[in-house]
């Protein structure tokens, strides 16, 4: 009896239900075969662009990276403490000028590994205990977990939502720093929808904001008196004040005859370059500074009122310098955020119109009434204080409580090992 | 570059894998088709259709086969299937939102968040592919099913024969099958039970199938379609059984944690116990006990070894598979069933080696095959019992037995090891041995048999196992042998010391001296030894006296130990040829050699089943020897001796000289009980004679009858074969000149014979020990005389010297041949080896040990002159 070879296709008969499994099977197959050879031809792409990286020959106890030198203020405060404590750390840092370069510290080693895909490929073979980071994406994209660290703990750089990351960037973490119950419960939320397994979850308050809070303690409160600062700091992007409302929020922002200062985003300088350029010298000369400070704490100790879009510094205004805001009604797109794996309305949103009064094109020509309003109005105060109780626990900490929960980590992984 | 060895290399690996998956469904389909294609008709000879139950039993062991793949992939379908919808919106989501690296990225994120890899689509592919081998096999099997060609349907006449489509209408030249468009019908209803409820575009694809099938399978042999048919209707019964499942209530089985927690090494000791006993033990035990005989064209028999091994690992392997694809509620009982069906393949194995007879080279049994009675049933069903006992007792004691049973395969494993070893140096030997003898001897032995038409010509034939009363039936059947064999003298009662070769041909060519009884007193002289001097007596002593020698395929020279000279190099005039190895040969050219090859490994695969098959079955399996194949075309082995005896008319050569030859031949035509079946030629060996002209066989055993009347049918072929010799040398004149002795070393069957009893009170079958012996001397004519002269084989040697060899001697013993060796003894005293019939065996040896019995100088027909020597060691 002969092999019968495939040209031969009487054979492959069968009943309908199994014909139709097979067919089924052969299409999900030529689908499997063009993802595998995609994540192929990405994992080269990496590889060509990363360069050439070696491992470490010894484990190090505790690492921080930070991707960019802005991350410095986040992680001051636990740096600090962990030189209190004599204890060493790696500071790992993608920017060249990175603050921690010029802190004296003794105990914490500052390493500049490169940027992208050259910082990545040194992360992905690192060898660790313990790594501390503010980068939300860890093993969904180039940034991949190490099989020689043992865990992987996420800090927030805002003192609000985890559910605005883009979608997945906590998923791949073990542990999450958290400031606020609503956190722990929209973290609770994700893992219940995507059945992942429960992250440690610590609540630390937020250091960097203690800092700022003990700064302002210790600095000279600014009272502009009638003259007072406005202080617009935009984020950046198509929902962006100065996107979306332009030049017309900044005239009637000198017409109110108060002080302006516009503060764009970092970002903006990059990504919104040209419609900068067009705005700064179209109002060169008006009453109008432009403040591009690396910290931000000056400017935002001299303003009495801020007004913002969705940006993370409503939060450092409002919290720490407990003044009020303003801000936009922005259609917040959450495609592409965890946010949009929720059906319910984000703690930010709904703080926010106890934080301040809304913005929007109706009634942008009362610029000058709300702004009088928000200074005066009691509610906006007793709003930050509700924002406070329920986004800034452990207030005063200064990232005690976090570090001890990395050094207790460590010791528990260097017992096992 | 691929070169020719990588190719061969290839499709060796091509076909091992074929071997491991496909072959070992084929053989299953085959048993279970051929059985019941027997077996129906026995139960119910009023049922008119076996073929159609045959098919349907087929396609429900398919299905039955499959189920638990079909169950795990439905399984595994439906869990990816709910994974991928729970997934879907989210997918659909990032696909939306992400482009180019960053969606494959997140993409990636997300699955492996989900603990899915796309990758596993060819893991769940994986049950689904391993249906595959089930159908493909099956089509194989149908596609060279012979047993379908010329078979019909009672109540569906249109289907004129299975093996071909229907066709029943046709109009211009076009043909209407009807079979295809009622399997396509059941086919779309199957699809539709399937996919109720599903999306348009789930029931499509089924649809589209059946469709696509009725045009691929469209004239598709009418059995195919039929087979198919059936599986369609059993796949609607699962499509309505899955859909209704809710409704039908669940059996739920009972079994302990230890059983549960150790059936997987149950299971797995059972399967290689199966594999260990069915793919090597029982193979090799055959092919131990003679391994030259199973070389084919120069083939050692390793190759059958590795087919038997690789075909029941593939057997095994699907046990495993399917083990493993069941539910875990049913691995427990599987196991168990594992367990007990070994067990009672090993008991039945070992409880019935000696009923069914000898077997011979070809697989088949000499004496017939001993069909089951009913002490054979009940010892059957007590095994049964014990099987079924046993079953009970693994569901408790599962972790015990499944120890037990490694030792058992542990066991017989080393037995394969050992008999392997065996077997290897046995052929190291006899390949020596054959290398050696080739470049001695002829195999062109053109102008090398010789007859002078003015001298003097002896010719020796030496038919092994040819059995003296048989040739009383052979000229009851071949009356006008009697005329023939013009001037012979029949010695009817004639004794041989052994019923095998390394004792009775001893003195067949030495003479007295070399029965055991005077043998043994050598005693420093080696068996091996005694028998080389006894092939050399005759041609050493017509040599002397001017004779051209001419030997051929003398047995046991030199024990076949290959590193021994030839015994005829010291004696001149002597010619060694090879009357068989060519003939051999040129059949496998003409025939085909991986035909033969096929139904050798075939009836070896078949042979191991029959061995452990129930005792009510086995001689289905077996088949007379067919063992199921429609390609059986008998013993390439007779039909070689058939040859060999025809050379002697062929390659003979006739001289108008005066020279004096001498043949000393030996041929082993009668050796195999085998209806030699002449692929060609004018005559037909088959035997068809009346068998009412025999008398009824002692014991009533129909099928050992038919043993016999295949042992008769060889014997008449041989005797038909040397009467056209005989015409030969009429014809050319060298007749009158030549004496004949035509003799056996021992005899066999018992055809018509009586079990005496002797006077001891034992019973005794005296046809192992009846050898030929007829005698034709010079110018002897008249028509063949039975003579009743108690005569012994050991008289070979005097009547070919008497009154034309001067004092003929024995140079060994230094002894004048004559009859007075015959006459100082009152018995013959027979021995029987007590090693088997492997020379090699006995290399060592210096006398025959097993003393038998005894007869005296009378009628060997009489039971009265048996008796038991006690005196004898």
């Amino acid at each position: 009896m002969n092999i019968v070879f495939l040209s031969n296709c009487y054979f492959l008969y069968i009943d309908p239900g199994t014909g139709s499994m097979l067919f089924a099977v052969f299409m999900g197959i030529i689908g499997t075969l063009y993802f595998v050879l995609r994540g192929l031809f990405i994992k080269l792409k990496f590889i060509f662009t990363s360069g050439k990286v070696s491992k470490d020959n010894k484990k190090i106890p505790v690492v921080i990276f930070s991707e960019d030198k802005r991350y410095f203020s986040i992680f001051e405060p636990l740096l600090d403490e962990f030189e209190n404590r004599k204890f060493k750390v790696v500071y790992m840092t993608c920017s060249e000028d990175d603050s921690v370069f010029n802190k004296n510290y003794q105990y914490i080693e500052p390493q500049y590994i490169g940027k992208g895909n050259i910082a990545f490929a040194r992360l992905n073979i690192l060898n660790a205990y313990v790594l501390l980071a503010t980068t939300p994406g860890l093993d969904v994209y180039q940034w991949k977990r190490s099989k020689s660290v043992d865990y992987y703990i996420h800090i927030l750089h805002a003192p609000n939502e985890v559910l605005l990351y883009k979608m997945l960037g906590l998923d791949f973490y073990d542990a999450i720093f958290l400031s606020g119950k609503y956190q722990l419960n929209d973290i609770r939320a994700i893992e219940k929808i995507r059945n992942l397994k429960e992250k440690e979850i610590e609540f630390i308050g937020i250091p960097y904001l203690d800092y700022k809070k003990e700064k302002l303690l210790n600095s000279k409160r600014i009272n502009n008196g009638n003259q007072k600062t406005v202080l617009l700091a935009p984020t950046w992007g198509d929902n962006g004040i100065l996107k979306r409302f332009g030049t017309s929020i900044i005239g009637k922002l000198i017409d109110t005859g108060y002080n302006i200062v516009i503060r764009p985003h970092p970002q903006s300088y990059i990504s919104e370059k040209e419609m900068l350029d067009n705005l700064m010298s179209k109002y060169n000369g008006k009453n109008i500074e432009w403040n591009n400070d690396t910290d931000n704490f000056d400017i935002l100790n001299r303003s009495d009122i801020l007004i913002s879009d969705y940006s993370g510094v409503i939060f450092d205004f409002t919290l720490v310098f407990d003044k009020p805001i303003i801000y936009t009604d922005v259609k917040f797109d959450n495609s592409v955020y965890d946010a949009w794996w929720v059906d319910y309305k984000l703690w930010s949103f709904r703080i926010l119109e106890k934080l301040g009064h809304k913005l929007t094109e109706d009634n942008l020509n009362d610029l000058r009434n709300i702004i009088d309003e928000c200074l005066c109005d009691e509610k906006y105060r007793i709003g930050r204080e509700e924002a406070r109780n329920e986004t800034w626990q452990n207030m005063g900490d200064n990232g005690k409580i976090a570090v001890d929960f990395i050094i207790n980590k460590y010791e528990c992984f260097m017992k096992n090992n | 570059m691929i070169v020719k060895r990588d190719i061969k290399g290839v499709f060796m690996l091509l076909k091992l894998l074929y071997n491991l998956v496909i072959m070992p469904l084929i053989y299953v389909y085959e048993l279970v088709f051929n059985l019941c294609y027997k077996i129906v008709p026995q139960l119910v000879p009023s049922f008119k259709d076996p073929i159609l139950l045959s098919i349907f039993f087929v396609s429900l062991i398919v299905n039955i086969l499959s189920l638990p793949l079909y169950s795990s992939a439905e399984k595994i379908q439906k869990e990816q299937k709910s994974s991928e919808d729970r997934m879907k919106p989210y997918i659909s989501h990032i696909k939306k939102c992400f482009s180019g690296d960053e969606r494959y990225l997140i993409l990636n994120a997300y699955y492996k968040s989900q603990h899915y890899n796309p990758i596993q689509q060819f893991r769940h592919a994986l049950p689904l592919l391993l249906q595959i081998p089930f159908f493909t096999a099956a089509y194989i099997f149908f596609s060279n099913c012979k047993l379908l060609s010329g078979a019909r349907i009672s109540f569906l006449p249109f289907i004129k024969d299975l093996y071909i489509n229907d066709a029943l209408f046709s109009f211009n030249n076009c043909t209407i099958n009807v079979l295809p468009i009622i399997m396509t019908i059941i086919n779309l209803f199957s699809a539709y039970i399937y996919t109720k409820g599903s999306s348009l575009k789930d029931r499509i694809q089924p649809i589209i199938l059946a469709f696509v099938f009725l045009v691929l399978l469209y004239n598709s042999p009418s059995g195919l379609v039929i087979y198919w048919t059936f599986n369609n209707i059993f796949s609607l019964f699962k499509s309505l059984y899955a859909k209704l499942s809710f409704n039908l209530p669940r059996i739920e089985f009972k079994s302990n944690n230890s059983l549960m927690s150790n059936s997987n090494s149950l299971c797995k000791a059972s399967l290689i116990e199966l594999l260990i006993l069915l793919g090597m033990f029982i193979p090799i035990n055959i092919i131990v006990s003679s391994p030259s005989e199973f070389i084919m064209n120069g083939k050692l028999p390793y190759g059958i070894i590795f087919n038997n091994f690789t075909i029941f690992l593939g057997l095994s392997l699907w046990g495993y598979f399917i083990y493993n694809m069941s539910q875990s509620k049913f691995k427990p009982f599987l196991a168990a069933i594992y367990c007990s069906v070994t067990l009672y393949f090993i008991l039945n194995h070992f409880s019935f080696i000696n009923d069914l007879g000898t077997l011979t080279a070809n697989l088949k049994y000499e004496h017939g095959f001993k069909s089951y009675n009913n002490y054979l049933i009940k010892k059957d069903f007590f095994l049964l019992v014990i099987a079924f006992i046993f079953f009970l007792v693994s569901m408790k004691y599962s972790k015990i037995i499944s120890r037990l049973v490694y030792l058992i395969a542990l066991s017989m494993f080393a037995v394969c090891v050992v008999n392997l070893l065996n077997i290897h140096f046995n052929l190291n030997d006899y390949l020596l041995y054959e290398n050696k003898t080739k470049s001695i001897q002829d195999t062109n032995f053109d102008n090398k048999l010789k007859l002078s038409k003015n001298g003097k010509n002896v010719i020796v034939l030496m038919l092994d196992r040819s059995c003296g009363k048989y040739f009383d039936y052979v000229l009851g059947d071949r009356k006008e042998f009697i005329e023939l064999y013009d001037g012979f003298v029949f010695y009817k009662n004639t004794v041989s010391a052994g019923a095998g070769t390394i004792i009775g041909s001893t003195a067949l060519f030495g003479g007295y001296d070399y029965l055991p009884q005077n043998a043994n007193k050598r005693v420093n002289t080696l068996l091996v030894d005694k028998q080389n001097e006894a092939l050399t007596i005759m041609p050493y002593n017509f040599s002397k006296n001017g004779y051209d020698c001419v030997v051929a395929n003398l047995p046991y020279e030199n024990y076949y130990l290959g590193n021994r000279d030839s015994i005829f190099k010291d004696i001149e005039n002597v010619t060694k040829i090879d009357l068989f190895n060519n003939n051999e040969k040129k059949l496998y050219e003409d025939l085909g050699e991986d035909k033969l090859n096929a139904i050798q490994q075939h009836n070896f695969i078949m042979y191991s089943f029959m061995k452990v098959a129930p005792i009510v079955v086995k001689g289905i399996i077996y088949g007379d020897g067919r063992y199921f194949s429609t390609d059986y075309i008998g013993s390439l082995y007779s039909v070689s001796w058939w040859y060999a005896l025809e050379n002697l008319v062929s390659k003979s050569k006739v001289l108008n000289d005066n020279s004096n030859n001498f043949w000393l031949i030996d041929n082993e035509i009668t050796h195999n009980s085998d209806n030699v079946i002449y692929p060609y030629g004018s005559f037909s060996p088959v035997y068809e004679g009346n068998i009412q002209n025999y008398p009824t066989i002692i014991d009533g055993n129909n099928n050992a009858f038919n043993g016999q009347l295949a042992h008769l049918s060889t014997e008449i072929v041989a005797y038909n074969q040397i009467a056209k010799f005989i015409k030969y040398l009429k014809d050319n004149g060298v007749y009158d000149n030549t004496r004949i002795i035509i003799t056996s070393d021992h005899g066999t069957g018992n055809i018509g014979f009586e079990i005496l009893n002797t006077q001891n009170g034992v019973r005794i079958n005296p046809s192992p020990y009846n050898s030929t012996l007829l005698y034709k001397d010079f110018n002897a004519t008249g028509l063949l005389k039975t003579d009743y002269d108690f005569m012994s084989n050991a008289d070979t040697p005097y009547l070919a010297f008497d009154n034309l060899i001067n004092n003929p001697i024995n140079p060994y013993l230094n002894k004048t041949i004559s009859k007075s060796e015959k006459e100082k003894i009152n018995e013959i005293d027979i021995y029987s080896g007590d090693k088997g019939h492997n020379a090699i065996n006995y290399a060592n040896d210096y006398k025959f040990n097993k003393y038998v019995v005894s007869v005296s100088k009378g009628d060997i027909f009489d039971a009265k002159n048996w008796f038991i020597k006690e005196e004898v060691n």
